[in-house]
């Protein structure tokens, strides 16, 4: 039986080596990946020369302000430097006015009862950002970052560098809120590109309807025409602000906040943030966080984006032999009081997911059907606490099949496996929240089970479909996979505020 | 290809750090995952002209995307995750199983072998059609692709416990469908 095993394998691997890629193909595909490096990666040859540049030219500006401020008067030099400061822009950064180009009202269409908003379009020298609001649905479905493109207008696709996506609650200043059920109003999605062409002044923006709209099909397509008006000509220019780094930094558990940049505007306040932490698996959305000002005010923070696309954000860094990982986040609040003096931030409500590890197996019943139970008795450290596994049951339950560019379906009365728990002990300063459980023999990824609360345990659980097609052993494994725990805080960090 | 003086024996991790901001990097990632890419694509595709096209099509994602790959062991997987979703919009539209054997070009065959080989291919072929997708997408993970069980894992979204089970009962049922075959 072996021999055959081998002999099989060995012809598996003759089959699918027969074909390779010829040399000629080899070298014209290399060629063409070396133009395509050369071209996005203009800016990497020179580093040496850039810093010289920058160094010269931060002393000419030194020089400058010396020689204005000896010829002018302070009071001049302020306002040139003020106005220096006015270019910045909050989420985009210092702009070049001269040639940044912006979008001077929102556009708006509406497909099937969705409502696509572009809000904010601005193109500078050094990038194209755009904020996108989605309206009216009820859930976003198999939405990807990559279905929004943006195009210059003889059709060439700008390269995205991050897509960062949010939900926007009800207005609430409470954790409890945020109910996984409750409907969120808008979703919003910011976009970087590359830059846009100088001389251009429009842009295309397309979205791939499907999973969005209704009934849309992979290759209903929205395209939304962005007029662009020169920043300079535009009549609401930047408004006076605020702008600082207090580098002031917090310790959750094994992971750190950085409280990177701070924009203070007359209409909002802006927080970059940055979460240092050993595994990338361990990111963590904060429930709640609030400024307080030395007067006691309170200010939430507005929707707040999160970045999806996990391979850009999380960006390792190696220091003294220890790895971690940086992730990026930006909150927005309310315009702050001018009085300000000292702001703290609390976050409450930290939710880090952890690799639960552990596996356990049962035998399954002859010909399962709805209300079977299988019973079993074995404990698991898991996350620092200790679970008991009670049982294994057989459930009718509905899953949703959402297969990747395909519009979801949902099918009820699936026979399922869910697994009951009792919770021994919970982890150290945190209560077990959901438990992905995954298994060789279960359904295709793209098949979504909906998960069970378990009210003994207080725990969420994700069932299994039971596909006996699939299964090939009457003794079958249930891996654990990721835990997430949560822990209520809430944590504080505090710094002074510059004077205006 | 100048690879200068970039050390070989670097791991795809290191390359692909490297390959940020030295272009040799990604050209020594590109010669050691070509062959691989482009049996996998030509798995999917069955069409030495498609297979280029699909191939072409992957390292210039993988180009484009490289700076947001995070380095934790797992080029492999991330690369085929991006080979995976190409070859996925090309197969939906074509038949689910190409015959791999009569679309191999010219070159590639070897006429004294030709005859033994094929027939045995075919027939390999022919049980192979009665596979679902998914199966048969893990057997050009691991035989077209050469990825480890961990690495399909990654793609597929198991453990690569749950993969290597998968795996070995697949060759087992292959085994069995084999035997039948041949009574």
């Amino acid at each position: 039986m072996n021999d055959d095993a081998a002999m099989l394998e060995a012809l598996l691997i003759g089959y699918f080596h027969a074909a390779s890629p010829s040399d000629g193909f080899a070298r014209n595909l290399e060629s063409r990946l070396v133009a395509a490096y050369s071209e996005s990666h203009p800016t990497l040859r020179y580093p040496r020369r850039s810093a010289i540049r920058l160094r010269m030219a931060v002393v000419g500006i030194l020089i400058a302000l010396g020689i204005g401020l000896a010829i002018i008067g302070p009071d001049r030099v302020w306002a040139a430097v003020q106005q220096f400061w006015q270019r910045y822009i909050p989420g985009i950064g210092l702009v070049d006015e001269t040639n940044t180009r912006i979008l001077a009202e929102p556009v708006v269409h509406t497909e099937a009862g969705v409502t696509f908003v572009v809000q904010e379009f601005v193109a500078t020298a050094k990038d194209t950002s755009m904020l996108m609001v989605i309206r009216g649905l009820s859930e976003i479905g198999v939405f990807a970052p990559e279905s929004v493109r943006v195009l210059s207008p003889d059709g060439r696709r700008i390269r995205m560098y991050t897509a960062t996506f949010g939900r926007i609650w009800p207005a609430c200043g409470s954790v409890d809120c945020q109910e996984p059920d409750e409907e969120p109003l808008d979703y919003r999605l910011g976009y970087v590109f590359d830059p846009l062409p100088s001389d251009v002044h429009s842009a295309m923006v397309t979205v791939n309807l499907a999973g969005l709209v209704p009934g849309a099909e992979w290759s209903d397509r929205l395209e939304l025409e962005i007029p662009l008006t020169r920043l300079a000509e535009a009549d609401d220019t930047p408004f006076n602000q605020l702008i600082y780094s207090p580098d002031a930094s917090l310790s959750i558990g094994d992971m750190n906040l950085t409280v990177t940049n701070v924009v203070q505007a007359e209409d909002r306040t802006v927080l970059d943030v940055t979460w240092s932490m050993p595994r990338p698996e361990a990111v963590a959305q904060a429930a709640g966080v609030t400024l307080v000002d030395d007067q006691g005010r309170r200010y939430t923070s507005l929707p707040r984006t999160v970045d999806l696309d996990e391979n850009f954000a999380v960006i390792a860094t190696e220091s003294l032999g220890s790895r971690r990982y940086l992730i990026n986040e930006r909150w927005v609040f309310e315009a702050l009081a001018v009085d300000t003096r000292t702001l703290t931030l609390e976050i409450e409500g930290m939710r880090p997911r952890a690799d639960a590890g552990g596996s356990f197996e049962f035998d399954l019943p002859a010909h399962p059907r709805d209300g079977d139970l299988v019973p079993i008795d074995e404990t698991l450290n898991v996350a620092g606490g200790v679970l008991r596994l009670v049982s294994v049951r057989f459930v009718q339950g509905a899953v949703v099949i959402a297969p990747r560019n395909e519009t979801p379906t949902s099918l009820d009365d699936q026979l399922l496996i869910e697994v009951d728990f009792d919770v021994v002990e919970q982890p150290p300063d945190g209560m077990y929240e959901d438990i992905m459980l995954e298994a060789g023999w279960s359904a295709p990824s793209w098949i979504y089970p909906d998960p069970v609360y378990s009210e003994s345990a207080g725990i969420r659980v994700l069932r299994l479909v039971y596909d006996p097609d699939r299964i090939w052993s009457e003794h079958v494994r249930i891996h654990f996979g990721e835990v997430t725990v949560y822990h209520e805080g809430p944590w504080t960090l505090s710094w002074d505020v510059p004077g205006r | 290809m100048d690879t200068g003086a970039l050390d070989r024996s670097l791991s795809d991790d290191e390359l692909a750090i490297a390959a940020r901001s030295d272009r040799r990097a990604f050209e020594l990632l590109y010669f050691r995952y070509l062959d691989r890419v482009y049996r996998y694509a030509f798995s999917k595709a069955a069409d030495p002209t498609m297979a280029e096209e699909l191939t072409s099509s992957i390292f210039l994602d993988a180009l484009e995307g490289l700076n947001r790959y995070k380095p934790r062991g797992t080029f492999a997987a991330w690369l085929f995750t991006i080979a995976r979703c190409r070859c996925a919009d090309y197969h939906r539209n074509s038949a689910p199983l190409p015959l791999i054997v009569e679309s191999l070009p010219a070159h590639e065959r070897h006429p004294e072998e030709e005859n033994d080989h094929q027939a045995l291919f075919l027939q390999l072929e022919k049980i192979l059609k009665t596979l679902p997708k998914e199966e048969l997408d893990l057997l050009r993970l691991r035989y077209a692709a050469d990825l480890s069980h961990a690495e399909i894992g990654r793609i597929i979204g198991k453990s690569e416990s749950a993969t290597k089970m998968a795996m070995s009962r697949l060759i087992r049922r292959l085994r069995g469908l084999w035997e039948v075959e041949n009574e």
